[in-house]
């Protein structure tokens, strides 16, 4: 019992002082900026979209068919795969160029409360990127009479895409001790993944096609953002994250035997 | 307090350490010394739990580096070489993060970052950020991180690499002042540092140990001759042979021959103080004694023929 408490205060102390290193450096402002204006601007498209989008416009306002959600999803989900990657890069590329890897890991702390503590400091700016979305599902509900229910349901597709990210950024920070390689590589590999559910589009009806749109994550979200809670949508972005996670852990661990 | 036993790291194929075995007793302070690339940090970051040994094995305070990590890095304060700490962080609230990691009680956060900072003197910089400090100022902020939840064992790897003269010795004396009970290990490659600090000096050397002993011992083991500084006044070379007709002088050499003077090394048989009769003899020869000294190896000497005879028998 005393090792969880002295595991959770570490996993903690690592994450505060990570969210502090966030907030003194202008990157993790630029980057949840930048996501809002594209979305924002995104958003506000849709809203007094023309032909041939004018159905945008007239769900936003007329109810119904549900338009703007899903959309405004999918936009919050793809520039993730360009934000993340510059809120992870530095997290571990940077300790490592730094040096200061050494003086963390020769603490009496375990790899895995390392890695925990940086993974829920980017998951803390997350949360802020969260919050500060919820002014579209407001606007929306205000104006279209969409329910509740079903946007939030969508919101999960962007907090489960979004777990999953952040472990792949993390993962790939600890491959390298340079912050643009591990934006790059991080890009590339959200790209990937991105990509298999294209793939899983082209093979319809065959096996791979089956595998494919198993592991794709825009599959996953499709469900959720159409309103339907699904448990294999849960255990596939908490698989996956787990296992970037793991593979961090790893990844710190074959530092150390270097 | 910390034992090593067979210990070998390498660094892919190339064997950094090579079976190294040694003993540092409960508040000890031990020098490694060494060249640089040796195997002196290496063999720290066994001990700190960085690197897992190859073979062998590492104890600290019984905690073993392989099953106990945990434990054995608890008991130690660690400043790494040329130590970085996270930049954009001030002094104070860095204490803070590494004392909470090592397990201080959180009510006696406060008092133990306090005092660290006191000792190490940083307190009036305690809340400038270390990435604007002076490179004394934050050799000085690393050793307060290593002291701040008072460990039993303090590993300095290079502690005052980097640093002008001055600081040179604050860090030394600021080090001596903190070994008080502590069981300390610190690495150089410098010579006078080790003499000046250690009661034990381990030398190593391409990732072998050499020799390990007491400085003073260690100049003993390679000192087969006392020698003696002498200056006269008398330039004739017939004194150089009128000198080895005392029975206990071995050799003589010209160390210097200046205008009016000439310097001689006087090697004599080991523990027979014979500077009395030198004097005696060189007076009664009219000569005109100016200087008569002892000379000391010094440990650069010891360790400058401790090595080569190593690279001699292989």
């Amino acid at each position: 019992m005393d090792a969880f408490r002295r595991s959770v205060s570490n996993t903690i102390t690592i994450a505060r002082r990570e969210l502090y290193a966030f907030f003194v450096s202008p990157v993790a402002y630029v980057v949840v900026f930048f996501q809002f204006a594209v979305c924002g601007y995104l958003f506000n498209l849709m809203c007094s979209a023309q032909q041939p989008l004018e159905v945008y416009r007239d769900s936003m306002y007329g109810g119904g068919f549900p338009g703007v959600a899903p959309t405004l999803l999918f936009w919050l989900r793809f520039t993730s795969m360009i934000a993340f990657p510059a809120i992870t890069m530095r997290l571990f590329a940077e300790e490592r160029r730094s040096g200061t890897i050494e003086q963390l890991m020769c603490n009496p702390v375990r790899d895995i409360e390392v890695v925990l503590g940086k993974y829920l400091a980017g998951m803390g700016i997350f949360a802020v990127m969260l919050l500060l979305s919820m002014i579209f599902p407001f606007w929306i509900h205000k104006y279209s009479q969409q329910e509740w229910g079903q946007m939030l349901a969508g919101y999960l597709s962007f907090v489960g895409t979004g777990a999953v990210f952040m472990a792949v950024g993390l993962f790939v920070s600890s491959l390298t001790r340079s912050q643009v390689t591990a934006f790059l590589l991080s890009l590339g590999a959200l790209f990937l993944l991105w990509m298999i559910g294209w793939g899983a589009d082209k093979a319809q009806g065959t096996a791979i096609g089956q595998f494919l749109q198993y592991v794709s994550l825009e599959n996953a979200a499709d469900d959720l953002v159409n309103g339907i809670l699904d448990v294999r949508a849960a255990a596939y972005y908490i698989s996956l994250t787990a296992f970037f996670l793991f593979g961090t852990v790893r990844s710190l661990a074959s530092t150390r035997a270097q | 307090m910390i034992r090593v036993e067979g210990l070998t790291k390498y660094y892919g194929p190339y064997p950094a350490v090579r079976d190294v075995s040694f003993h540092v007793r409960e508040g000890e302070i031990v020098a490694f010394l060494g060249p640089n690339a040796a195997g002196k940090t290496t063999t720290m970051r066994v001990l700190t739990c960085y690197h897992p040994p190859s073979f062998g094995e590492a104890f600290i305070a019984g905690h073993s580096v392989r099953t106990e990590a945990l434990e054995a890095r608890q008991q130690i304060g660690y400043l790494p070489e040329s130590i970085a700490m996270y930049e954009e962080m001030s002094v104070v609230s860095y204490l803070r993060f590494c004392s909470r990691l090592r397990d201080v009680p959180r009510h006696e956060v406060e008092d133990r970052v306090e005092s660290a900072m006191t000792r190490c003197r940083v307190d009036d910089v305690a809340d400038r950020a270390i990435g604007k400090l002076s490179k004394g100022y934050r050799q000085r902020v690393g050793l307060a991180q290593a002291l701040v939840h008072d460990p039993p064992v303090l590993i300095l790897d290079e502690p005052t690499i980097g640093l002008d003269p001055a600081q040179i010795i604050e860090t030394r004396e600021l080090i001596r002042r903190l070994s008080g009970e502590r069981t300390v290990m610190l690495s150089t490659h410098i010579l006078p540092e080790a003499q000046a600090l250690a009661q034990r000096v381990i030398i190593i050397n391409h990732g072998r140990i050499v020799a390990e002993d007491t400085p003073e011992a260690l100049t003993g083991r390679v000192q087969k001759v006392d020698t003696l500084f002498i200056r006269i006044s008398e330039t004739s070379d017939a004194v150089a042979q009128a000198l080895r007709v005392i029975p206990e002088v071995k050799n003589i050499r010209v160390a210097e021959r200046e205008k009016n003077s000439v310097a001689y090394h006087v090697d004599t048989a080991r523990g027979h103080d014979i500077r009395a009769d030198l004097a005696r003899f060189i007076v009664n020869k009219n000569w005109g004694l100016l200087e008569l000294r002892p000379m000391r190896m010094t440990l650069e000497d010891v360790f400058l023929s401790l090595v080569t005879e190593e690279e001699g028998s292989n």
